[in-house]
């Protein structure tokens, strides 16, 4: 009954595909970020962040 | 004679309810199984046999009547359990065992249907009762935001930080980025964590004002062995370009 391999590999599901620049964005905007969300500006684009849980 | 045939009956009507726990369990999420005490283990081994014998037994009586065989468990087990030589063990073991074996195959494929029906059902989730024992995977997948006691809810999840603490060599590293992948070990715990875009610091700079630094390469893999702990930030991502208010922006 040993699982097959691909039970144990986990893939995170992405809704979209995330830039680099946005990561590092949200790494260093993390602190602020609370339940009830903040909004920011990454080149043209704007967007809405919250902390779920 | 008797009291070893009788125990070796016994044994053989108990083993569905363990290839049941064993077949539901078998997951790599679910995969340790812990001793629960004498009274706990025997409980779980003998109620999912009952109901394994009654669904197996319905199923034998509704096949007599498709693939007419002649099946009949009462006088296997009236001597089995009551009277009988060494003879008569003979001649009922064996269709006792076919009797067994169809059991235990029943069982097998019910306890891996159960666990994906309680998997389907989010049942898991809602109901401490039916949840697995690898925390890991309810917490890095984002599944952990279903319990009852948590508010949200997974799907919102659009992006996950993982802050990483490590150990590596005398010094202890800070790993900062998106969780994109990682692997449950087949002992039910955690072997590695893929992070995505990360960044880095030694614990020591913690004061420092421009302390992380990028890292070559888009993914990185951290071994669990390394790790003393993680740290989980859900978080829900939109872009919301077209209607915007100049004022909140960070």
């Amino acid at each position: 009954m040993k699982p097959r391999s691909d039970h144990r590999e986990n893939w995170v599901p992405q809704k979209e595909k995330k830039s680099r620049e946005l990561v590092y964005k949200l790494i260093d905007i993390n602190k602020e970020i609370d339940g009830e969300g903040k909004t920011f500006r990454l080149g043209d684009k704007v967007y809405f962040v919250r902390e779920l849980g | 004679m008797a009291l070893a045939v009788s125990t070796l009956f016994l044994f053989l009507f108990i083993l569905p309810g363990i290839t049941f726990k064993r077949a539901y369990l078998s997951s790599v999420f679910s995969r340790k199984l812990k001793f629960s005490g004498l009274l706990d283990e025997v409980f779980w081994a003998l109620f999912p046999s009952i109901i394994m014998h009654f669904i197996s037994y319905a199923l034998l009586q509704a096949g007599k009547g498709i693939f007419h065989f002649n099946f009949d468990l009462t006088p296997v087990l009236s001597k089995a359990i009551f009277e009988g030589d060494s003879e008569e063990y003979g001649n009922i073991f064996l269709i006792y065992l076919y009797y067994c074996t169809f059991v235990i195959a029943v069982s097998f494929i019910a306890g891996h249907v159960s666990r994906k029906v309680i998997r389907l059902l989010k049942f898991d989730r809602r109901f401490k009762l039916f949840r697995f024992s690898n925390d890991w995977h309810y917490l890095l997948s984002g599944e952990f935001l279903d319990f009852p006691e948590v508010p949200d809810h997974p799907e919102e999840v659009s992006f996950k930080l993982v802050n990483v603490l490590t150990n590596v060599g005398s010094d202890d590293m800070i790993y900062i980025g998106e969780l994109i992948h990682f692997t449950l070990s087949d002992e039910g715990g955690l072997e590695n964590i893929v992070l995505k875009d990360a960044k880095r610091r030694f614990l020591k700079d913690d004061l420092l004002e421009n302390r992380y630094y990028e890292i070559p390469g888009r993914y990185i893999t951290i071994p669990y062995k390394t790790i003393i702990n993680i740290n989980i930030r859900y978080f829900y991502l939109e872009e919301i370009t077209s209607d915007y208010d100049e004022e909140e922006l960070l």
